[in-house]
């Protein structure tokens, strides 16, 4: 995976937050945490409020705010929740075992 | 995880990752993780575990809430219980105190009328009264008018008297002139002086303000003056001390006529031949309510052998008949001159 992740690039994680209510401000915090501890280059963040982009959350097939679309070498994952499991979420996003 | 073959029929490990999307859906949803689910065409706000909690909260706050409200209720009953005792009780005490007033209202209404009832009686008396008063005030004046009127007459009456005998003194003094006797020309003097002293007790009256009374000091001036000027005597003076003396007619007449006698006899005989001297008249009361006449001369004396009750002098005689007229006695005393003391009561004054 190391290596399809240099060959990648980058690391794109499109969070779709509404507004900033309580679950959707956690989860931006946590995902600002959780780039900044594991990974410390190769990422973006692309934050999309879904009250105002509607159309966006349809179009990548979001049920529920807030939601991590991570884009990673091996595909995408789809997180829901505020991320406060840091745990899982290193997970889901294959980097626990790395560490 | 690529699959190629995804456009015809979905992979068996599609459907296992979208099973397992959703169920990770699911379990943000019910963990309270999610704060919005995009519904088909709007994104529904999802807040069930706030709502949740707001709901028990507010459950909670709810059921506090309901057991204040249930104080307060039964606080409320209680405090109603007693408001309504307290407002049986004081729709008695108001009952009560309107009785009682309704009774003071009638006590003073009763009280009201009945000193109504006074005022208009005193009012009535008032008016009687200040009728009676003017009544009284009106008759009054007519008594005084009247009495005015009767003074003014006896007045008129007196004036008359004294003039007819002023009239008189005057014939007798012109029927004087025309007798050439000296003695009968004497008498007639005589008599002349008698009725100008009745005369002048008249006068005296009518120029009186008391109509009743004579102040007798004034009278005895006058009359000695006038017998002294009838007899033309010189040297002979007369005293007189009648102080404070006040007589009525019955009284007056008779003593102006015993006094005139008894100066015109000491003028006649007591002081012959040119003799000086005084004659002393006075009056006064004694403790007896009595008065005393003294006529007193300090002349030759009287002539012993006569009694002055028994005489021929008709000056004497009528001296007699006037002091038993005023029921009184007559005292003589010859020493150093004459002295006639006549004595006699004033106080009933109904002298017949």
């Amino acid at each position: 995976m190391t290596t399809d992740n240099s060959n990648n690039g980058i690391y794109t994680f499109t969070l779709f937050v509404a507004d900033n209510k309580p679950n959707s401000a956690a989860a931006r915090r946590n995902l600002e945490l959780i780039c900044q501890t594991c990974f410390t280059e190769h990422f973006e963040i692309i934050i999309i409020d879904i009250l105002q982009n509607f159309q966006a959350a349809l179009d990548n097939d979001i049920l529920a705010s807030p939601a991590l679309l991570a884009s990673l070498p091996h595909g995408e994952v789809t997180i829901i929740g505020d991320l406060s499991d840091t745990q899982n979420v290193l997970t889901a996003l294959g980097v626990a075992g790395n560490e | 995880m690529s699959d190629n073959m995804a456009e015809t029929k979905p992979s068996y490990e599609a459907l296992a990752a979208r099973l397992a999307k959703a169920e990770s859906y699911l379990q943000a949803i019910r963990s309270g993780k999610v704060d919005i689910i995009v519904g088909a065409d709007a994104a529904l706000s999802v807040q069930l575990a706030e709502t949740q909690q707001a709901l028990e909260k507010r459950t909670e706050e709810l059921a506090k809430t309901n057991v204040t409200l249930q104080n307060e209720v039964a606080e409320h009953k209680q405090a109603q219980e007693e408001l309504a005792k307290y407002r049986d009780h004081l729709e008695e005490l108001v009952e009560e105190r309107t009785a009682e007033l309704s009774r003071t209202v009638e006590e003073v209404e009763r009280q009201r009328w009945a000193i109504m009832n006074v005022l208009q009686d005193l009012s009535r008396s008032n008016k009687k009264l200040a009728l009676e008063i003017e009544e009284r005030k009106q008759a009054e004046e007519q008594v005084q008018a009247a009495l005015r009127e009767k003074e003014v007459l006896l007045k008129e009456i007196h004036h008359r008297v004294k003039n007819n005998m002023q009239v008189i003194s005057s014939l007798l003094s012109l029927q004087a002139n025309q007798i050439e006797d000296e003695h009968m020309r004497g008498l007639f003097k005589e008599s002349q002086n008698r009725i100008r002293s009745m005369a002048l007790i008249h006068e005296k009256l009518y120029g009186n303000s008391d109509l009743a009374q004579i102040e007798f000091e004034d009278y005895l001036y006058t009359l000695a003056s006038n017998i002294f000027r009838s007899y033309l005597k010189t040297g002979i003076q007369f005293i007189i001390e009648a102080e404070d003396i006040f007589l009525d007619i019955k009284i007056a007449i008779p003593c102006g006529l015993l006094i005139n006698e008894l100066i015109s006899n000491a003028l006649k005989y007591a002081f012959p031949e040119g003799r000086t001297g005084n004659i002393y008249i006075t009056m006064c009361p004694t403790d007896d309510n009595d008065l005393v006449i003294t006529v007193r001369d300090d002349g030759i004396g009287f002539p012993e052998g006569i009694d002055f009750r028994d005489t021929d002098s008709f000056g004497l005689q009528l001296v007699n008949m006037m002091a038993e007229q005023l029921s009184g006695t007559i005292e003589l005393n010859s020493k150093e001159g004459t002295t006639f003391i006549i004595t006699f009561p004033v106080k009933g004054e109904d002298h017949e």
